[in-house]
């Protein structure tokens, strides 16, 4: 008989997403007002559908000069508002890389003790800007995020309107296909956002109805007024 | 049915919702489908619940089953179609229909069947969709040849209602949860093979991940409840409730077949009797 260990431990899967939000000075006006108008329609989405909140764990990390958790990786369903965002400094990508490294660490850690057992965290990485911070320093952070020796290394999706870098964002995204997006030329932030959050909310549904069928998989929102960044294929 | 079934670890609020009444429902689209009975050397159970996401949104299930008895031996095959592929609930049909249809066709020894199962339920699965497949032949004398394509999978519990042995290696304990399953139809199937002496009081049992997966995660509450209900030989439609449970999370489509053997008939003949039943 070949025989394959049964655990001791009572687990239960859940699929945790992150928010990771750009809050630089340049975010002010219509961009963030958006972003805090429908973030309570995100909360009562995905946490009002009992079927989707029972396995999607959500949390919202901002970044300027540094970068904050905003929102604890949380079961919606338990949350009754969410904090406003407010924005300030510049917009450091590695203060936002080295700070989901160490909280997806330590919220890995915190969930397993309560019992759950982890699909690969999902970040939504989302910016209108270039990171301020010099290439070498954001670079590291980002190898350290994505350390394929890592195992709670995420999927990044990534997002940029306004001054992001499509180079830049792409390589957020780890040149994957289909995972980084920018906003079409001349698109509006003030409806690029809205856009998106709506997007995010139909990316967490179809991802959490895929962990129904046992194969779970991250889907990428559809935001009419963004493309996706195409990706060089290697010789 | 749901309202009766049990609550297995942390309770699933969306279990709550999958129990009312669908908007439309027929015969080939039953959310539940159980079966099974006794003859005198064994007795099987093979039930099929459609998952939560699939309740909610009036769709059948993709998972299968099938099973012949053929005077000493039994033929039997669980198969899991793959949500994300078009076409898999029939892709899991196939596969588990014909396989157990080859097993009976086929001549030589159980190994040999088991391989003319597997080569069938590849070219069945090729129609459309893909589907893991889990099958075994097993002997009058308690002789089980078991293999498999994908994360399907079997279980020996005893009759003291341990948590039951895996008889296939279980997924890497790396942390995570495996989202990528090997599958039907493929170019080179590469098969797991498993044998196993039933013994007294034993019961092989045959399921798809959605009940694999909560029986390793639930090794205080799931595992002990099937293997506890297992060691008690249900019928047909307890077993269906049982499988029914509400759980956190455990949202995909559950099948089951369970062979036990009835005690004192190890190696008496039987009477040829073909009896094949694709759900």
């Amino acid at each position: 008989m070949t025989a394959g260990n049964v655990s001791v431990e009572e687990r239960y899967a859940v699929f945790p997403f992150y928010l990771c939000l750009d809050v630089s000075a340049s975010m002010a006006g219509a961009p963030i007002d958006s972003v805090n108008q429908q973030l309570p329609l995100l909360r009562a989405s995905i946490g009002e559908d009992p079927a989707i909140a029972e396995v999607i764990r959500f949390g919202v990390v901002t970044f300027s000069d540094l970068a904050h958790t905003l929102l604890p990786l949380c079961d919606l369903s338990l949350v009754e508002a969410v904090p406003e965002l407010t924005v300030q400094g510049r917009t450091s990508y590695a203060a936002a890389f080295h700070h989901l490294r160490t909280v997806i660490e330590t919220d890995y850690h915190t969930s397993r003790a309560g019992g759950d057992r982890w699909y690969r965290p999902a970040v939504i990485f989302i910016s209108d800007g270039r990171p301020t911070d010099d290439s070498e320093r954001w670079r590291s952070a980002h190898q350290r995020l994505t350390d394929p020796s890592w195992k709670r290394r995420p999927n990044i999706l990534s997002f940029g309107f306004g001054d992001a870098d499509p180079g830049v964002l792409s390589i957020v995204s780890e040149s994957k296909p289909n995972r980084a997006f920018i906003a079409v030329e001349g698109a509006d932030p003030s409806k690029v956002v809205p856009e998106l959050m709506v997007g995010l909310i139909q990316s967490i549904v179809s991802s959490s109805a895929s962990v129904y069928t046992g194969e779970a998989q991250l889907v990428p929102p559809d935001v009419p007024s963004m493309t996706a960044i195409p990706v060089d294929p290697l010789d | 049915m749901s309202s009766g079934s049990p609550v297995l670890g942390r309770p699933s609020p969306a279990a709550t919702n999958a129990a009312a009444l669908r908007d439309q429902g027929g015969a080939t689209d039953a959310a539940f489908r159980a079966d099974g009975g006794d003859c005198e050397w064994c007795a099987l159970r093979a039930v099929s619940i459609a998952g939560i996401r699939h309740r909610l949104s009036a769709q059948p299930g993709q998972d299968s089953f099938a099973w012949a008895r053929v005077g000493d031996w039994l033929a039997v095959a669980v198969a899991d179609g793959l949500g994300g592929v078009p076409g898999s609930a029939g892709a899991a049909w196939r596969a588990a229909s014909s396989s157990v249809a080859a097993i009976t066709a086929a001549t030589g020894s159980s190994s040999a069947r088991v391989t003319a199962g597997l080569e069938a339920a590849n070219q069945a699965a090729a129609g459309g969709g893909a589907t893991t497949v889990v099958l075994a032949v097993v002997e009058r004398g308690g002789q089980a040849r078991l293999a498999r394509v994908g994360d399907s999978t079997a279980f020996v519990v005893g009759d003291g209602g341990g948590p039951g042995q895996e008889l296939f290696s279980g997924p890497a304990d790396d942390d995570g949860v495996a989202t990528v399953t090997a599958a039907l139809p493929a170019g080179d199937p590469q098969p797991e093979l498993a044998m196993v002496a039933l013994g007294r009081g034993e019961v092989l049992v045959l399921v798809t991940d959605g009940v694999a997966d909560p029986w390793r995660d639930g090794p205080a509450t799931v595992a002990p409840a099937l293997a506890g209900a297992l060691a008690g030989r249900p019928g047909p439609l307890e077993l269906a409730q049982l499988l029914d449970f509400s759980r956190q999370g455990c949202h995909d489509d559950r099948t089951m077949i369970a062979v036990w053997l009835t005690p004192g008939s190890a190696g008496e003949p039987g009477p040829v009797d073909t009896h094949l039943a694709p759900v």
